[in-house]
Parts: structure tokens; sequence; C-alpha cells
């Protein structure tokens, strides 16, 4: 999976329009970054991508650029 | 006063344990919570201690009191016990059967009638329920929610929390305060209300009810949609949902993702045993629960809280009106009356 790949999965999540969501965008500032896409984040890359990641490591991302760190993209 | 009305009187308390205590069914726990031989959990509930323990493979109840001299027999509220053996004078239960050390010198004794005081248990699918004097079967007693109970229970994978707090308020004010969806909003707004549920249906069957309500939060709806793909459940229902079993038991789930599964028992006349167990269902992605159980703490906290002031504020006199929101409470009065003159 490539990043802009990672990115329009992630526009899916939060109920974004394709194009909404950049790398450098604040999660903190999204509405529908909450448990429930943090979860959907979790299942995303342990389906797709093959990699456990940890729930509070995800909740202390601040920008799209950190969760694509986390995944290792 | 009607019993119904009575938050106070030990008479009625009484009355109450001795009519719908002792012949109905209650919630005690899913299997998977004593799976495994000598496995138990205590239950607390209207001025007894009960056991809910697996002896080998079979699942007994029984109050905690020794029959030889009412010595508490276990005094934690969950784990494993090889065998079931008196602190005070050795006495041991297994398989049914008591073991009495020194048991000749019970000879002037009716030493073969004592036995622990059991309970019936009957299971509806992997949840277990007891009861002291059961006047009906367990599947009589649930009726036409039976399948849907059991297809719950199957979906179950583990209890991820246990809730119990007392309530200080008297249990049919707890269990009142459940039924009805009207105090969410003002009570819930920042937990339960945020789902923005709708009035609902209603389903009654005999004394129990099923209250069904979709949310008009169309994004909730639609992210709690997009999880469903992680849950291999095969009972799922698009709302929120709780079902209502007459007298004390209640199971609530939000899209059948996870439940809690409470009982609202009669501690003293002024105060309820409450206790929540909150189940996952089949999902890898077990952190969803973490959310669920935070979200389950601070509405219970809050049902607390507005069950103590109601307790403070009702008084003998009290003549009460109800909405549409609250028939489920309606309906309740109903089932108590019979029940309680039965």
């Amino acid at each position: 999976m490539t990043q802009e790949e990672f990115i329009t999965e992630l526009e899916d999540i939060l109920s974004l329009e394709e194009g909404e969501l950049t790398i450098n965008s604040n999660l903190k500032e999204l509405e529908d970054w909450d448990s429930l896409a943090i979860i959907s984040v979790i299942a995303l890359v342990d389906k797709k991508i093959g990699k456990k990641v940890n729930v509070l490591a995800l909740k202390e991302c601040v920008s799209v650029a950190d969760l694509i760190n986390i995944v290792g993209l | 006063m009607e019993n119904v009305f009575d938050y106070t009187s030990k008479e009625t308390f009484d009355l109450e344990n001795r009519n719908l205590f002792d012949p109905f069914f209650h919630f005690g726990a899913h299997q998977s919570e004593i799976s495994n031989f000598g496995d138990f959990i205590q239950i607390n509930a209207a001025e007894k201690d009960i056991i809910l323990i697996n002896d080998h493979g079979i699942i007994r109840a029984f109050e905690n009191s020794c029959p030889h001299r009412g010595c508490r027999l276990i005094d934690q509220q969950v784990g494993n016990v090889e065998k079931v053996i008196c602190p005070y004078h050795g006495w041991q239960f297994q398989e049914g059967k008591v073991f009495i050390p020194s048991l000749k010198d019970f000879e002037n004794a009716a030493i073969e009638a004592v036995t622990l005081h059991y309970y019936s248990v009957e299971l509806c699918g992997n949840f277990i329920f007891f009861s002291p004097n059961p006047q009906h079967s367990l599947k009589e007693q649930i009726g036409i929610f039976w399948d849907d109970l059991e297809m719950m229970s199957y979906d179950i994978t583990t209890k991820v929390d246990t809730n119990n707090q007392d309530f200080y308020a008297n249990w049919k004010i707890s269990l009142e305060n459940a039924l009805e969806s009207y105090h969410v909003s003002s009570v819930h707004s920042s937990s339960l209300g945020l789902l923005g549920l709708t009035e609902g249906e209603v389903t009654f069957d005999g004394v129990n009810s099923l209250w069904e309500s979709s949310t008009n939060n169309s994004k909730f709806h639609n992210k709690l949609l997009k999880i469903k793909s992680l849950f291999n459940n095969s009972y799922q229902k698009e709302s929120y949902f709780s079902l209502y079993l007459f007298p004390y038991s209640m199971i609530s789930s939000t899209y059948g993702y996870s439940y809690a599964f409470q009982t609202f028992f009669p501690k003293i006349s002024t105060e309820t045993q409450f206790s929540s167990r909150t189940y996952a269902t089949k999902t890898p992605y077990i952190s969803f629960f973490d959310d669920v159980i935070h979200l389950n703490h601070k509405i219970f906290a809050e049902d607390a809280h507005i069950c103590q002031l109601v307790q403070k504020g009702v008084t003998s006199s009290s003549k009460f009106v109800y909405s549409k929101q609250e028939q489920r409470i309606v309906a309740f009065h109903s089932s108590y009356e019979k029940g309680i003159t039965a």
C-alpha cells in the first residue's frame, strides 16, 4: 500500500471527500478522528499491510504524517 | 400505599425478596467466566451471597454459607477453588456431596439431611441464570426473546469489565431509570445522549420487553456500520437495544458489538446492588472495548447520581405521571403488582 492509497482509505474512514486529506492534515482538528476511526485504522493496517499497531500509539498521533510513520509506509 | 411506590420500607423489601427474587430466574454470568473446573463468581443479591461455580463441568449455584454453623465459605468475588472447604471446621463440598470431618461425632444430629442451599441453574445459550425456587422454566420466563438472547450469548467471547456499585436508591428507582429513555438527553448529554437515540419501538412479551432505537446521528450510524466487518457476529442489529428480563435483569448493546448485562438487585430497602458485566464479541480488535468500558462507566455513574437524587426526593404521597417514552415503567408496575401478590 502506498502513502496515497493509505490516505484515500483514511478519507473513507473519516467520511471525507477525496483529496480533502493531506499528509500534513492535523488529526486533532478532524471531528471524526475518534475511537471508532482509530479501531478502523487498526483493522485497515492489519488487513491490508499485515502489521499490528498499538491503539495508544495511534491516539498520540497528531498528523497524518505521524500515522504514516507508525504504519511504516 | 401500593408496594410499587414504596421505596423505603423493610416490609415491602422482604415481600419483594420472597415474591420476586425467590420464584424468578436471574442473570448470573456468561459461561466463559467460569469455563474451567473450580472457577467461581460470587453474586450479592437480596441479602444473600450466591456462588456460581464450575463443578466438574456442571454449573452449580448455592448460598455462600456453610450448613453446619453458617460460616461464609468463599470470601472472594471471583477465583478458582479445587474444593469448596469451610474455613471454620473443614467441611468440604464437591459434586453435590458433603464431606464432614469427624462425622461419627454427629450421631445425634440429622446429618444426612444437611446440604448446601442449592439454587436452580438454567442456561440460555451461554448465559447462566439462577433461581432459589423457580415457578417456571427459564425458557417460559424469557418467552419470545429466547432465540435472540441465545444468539447474543454465542457471539460473546469474554467478559472485559465488571462494574459493581451501590446505587443509593431503592432497586425500583434504579430499574425504572434504566427502563426509560426520556432522561437520556438531560442526564447523559455527554455520554449516551451523543448517540442521538430516537423514541424507538418497544416489543412487550409478558413481563419482559425489548426497546430498539435507531440513532438520528447519521455520521455516528455510518461509523458504526463501517466497523461491522471487523466483527464476526451472528446477531447484529443496526440499533441500540435493551432487553429487560423481569424482575432485575437487563441486557443492552449498540449494534451488537458489545453487551452490558446489568442487574438491579435489592440490597436494602433504600439501596440497589447494581452490577454491569461488559462482554466482548467476536473481533480481534479488542482495544475497541476500552472505550466501550469507559463510556459505560460514565453512563452508570450518571445513573447512580440521578437515582440517588430521586430517592432523596420521592415521598410516599408522590403521584407520578408517565410519558410514552416511559411506557416500560407502566408495564413493569403491572408485572410487579401481579408478582408481588402471587
